[in-house]
């Protein structure tokens, strides 16, 4: 899926949603949409490692809806559905905590939850340091060993990582739906395990 | 040439945030299925999604309205602090209240409310209160034609 270019965030106070018109776009989304926030919610804080401690998924979910009714990241309901714009802003949050957490200092809660109680726009801010840069090498190494022994998941990976979606990757690598599926099934459960150095 | 050194935490982050975008595009049945494999029943995790995001709006709506609720409280209160003169027989104070909309006919039109328009049913207690907010509304209206409105 190709993301489209970032645009202003700034929405006229009259085209932005009420807390009232976000409780009802709440509550008319279906249940396959729900699971899919609670899934993109979760992949984007497994992504984060260790910058994640104290903010899980349903912190960046919470936040996502905090940030839409105190009108720092307003809905602009005329221009993108709901479901669309809860995913721009966890994808958003999630960068902005990837940026700030992008070292290996370990956390106490209370360096991560500040006076807004908002644990991912109080996340403290470091600069990347060597240990962090040898703890990426080893885990790049880890994936890379482990992934390689399968050549479709590794086909897979390079596809996504190149920003080639699902039809891309199917079509230039002639692999099966169900092949790429089964594959990004064992990549989603492993890659995250890899990189914490488990298997 | 020299090889460029690879940048291993890009790299990472590229792998994990590729995987994370795939999401996406994942079909609803794979998603349902990947929530099994976790031992989890997809249809209470999706109702515990919308459950978690509805108390984050209501206490949004409720902090709102806390704010909202503060501030009204310290208008009022500046509002009663402000040195008035007001006249002591309830007849008298009626008597100003209509001069006030008579000499205003825009607070009528535009600022009161109905129960207020209808200031002939207040109870004597409260027409002090009332000749207060009038009074402050023609203060608040002469600022800002006097200055301009306040900038959001």
């Amino acid at each position: 899926m190709k993301r489209s270019k970032k645009s202003p965030r700034r929405v006229p106070a009259e085209e932005a949603a009420s807390p009232d018109e976000v409780m009802a776009a709440l509550s008319s989304l279906s249940p396959d949409q729900c699971l899919r926030l609670e899934r993109y919610a979760q992949s984007r804080v497994g992504s984060l490692g260790r910058g994640s401690l104290s903010c899980d998924a349903r912190a960046l979910l919470c936040e996502a809806i905090r940030a839409t009714c105190e009108g720092k990241r307003s809905w602009h309901k005329t221009s993108v559905d709901f479901f669309g714009h809860l995913i721009g802003v966890i994808r958003s949050k999630s960068s902005h905590l990837h940026r700030k957490s992008a070292s290996n200092k370990t956390y106490l809660e209370s360096d991560v939850i500040g006076e807004s109680g908002s644990p991912v726009e109080n996340s403290p801010s470091q600069a990347p340091n060597q240990e962090a840069t040898l703890l990426a090498n080893e885990a790049v190494e880890r994936i890379e060993r482990a992934v390689g022994e399968r050549p479709i998941a590794w086909i897979v990976m390079e596809g996504l990582r190149d920003g080639w979606n699902r039809a891309e990757i199917i079509k230039e690598f002639q692999i099966s739906g169900t092949e790429y599926d089964s594959n990004l099934r064992w990549l989603r459960r492993t890659v995250p395990k890899l990189r914490e150095g488990k298997s | 040439m020299t090889d460029k050194p690879r940048d291993y935490e890009q790299e990472l982050a590229d792998i994990l945030n590729a995987l994370a975008e795939s999401t996406l595009e994942m079909s609803d049945e794979e998603i349902e299925l990947e929530i099994r494999e976790e031992g989890l029943d997809p249809q209470i995790v999706a109702e515990h999604v919308r459950e978690i995001l509805k108390n984050t709006v209501k206490s949004c709506q409720q902090r709102l309205l806390i704010e909202a609720e503060q501030e009204y409280e310290k208008r009022i209160s500046a509002m009663k602090g402000a040195d008035y003169s007001l006249p002591e027989s309830p007849k008298a104070q009626r008597d100003l209240i209509t001069s006030i909309l008579a000499s205003n006919p825009q607070l009528v039109r535009g600022l009161l409310t109905a129960q207020s328009r209808d200031f002939n049913s207040l109870p004597d207690e409260d027409l002090p209160a009332f000749v207060i907010q009038l009074m402050s509304l023609i203060e608040a209206r002469d600022i800002i034609e006097e200055e301009g409105a306040p900038e959001e």
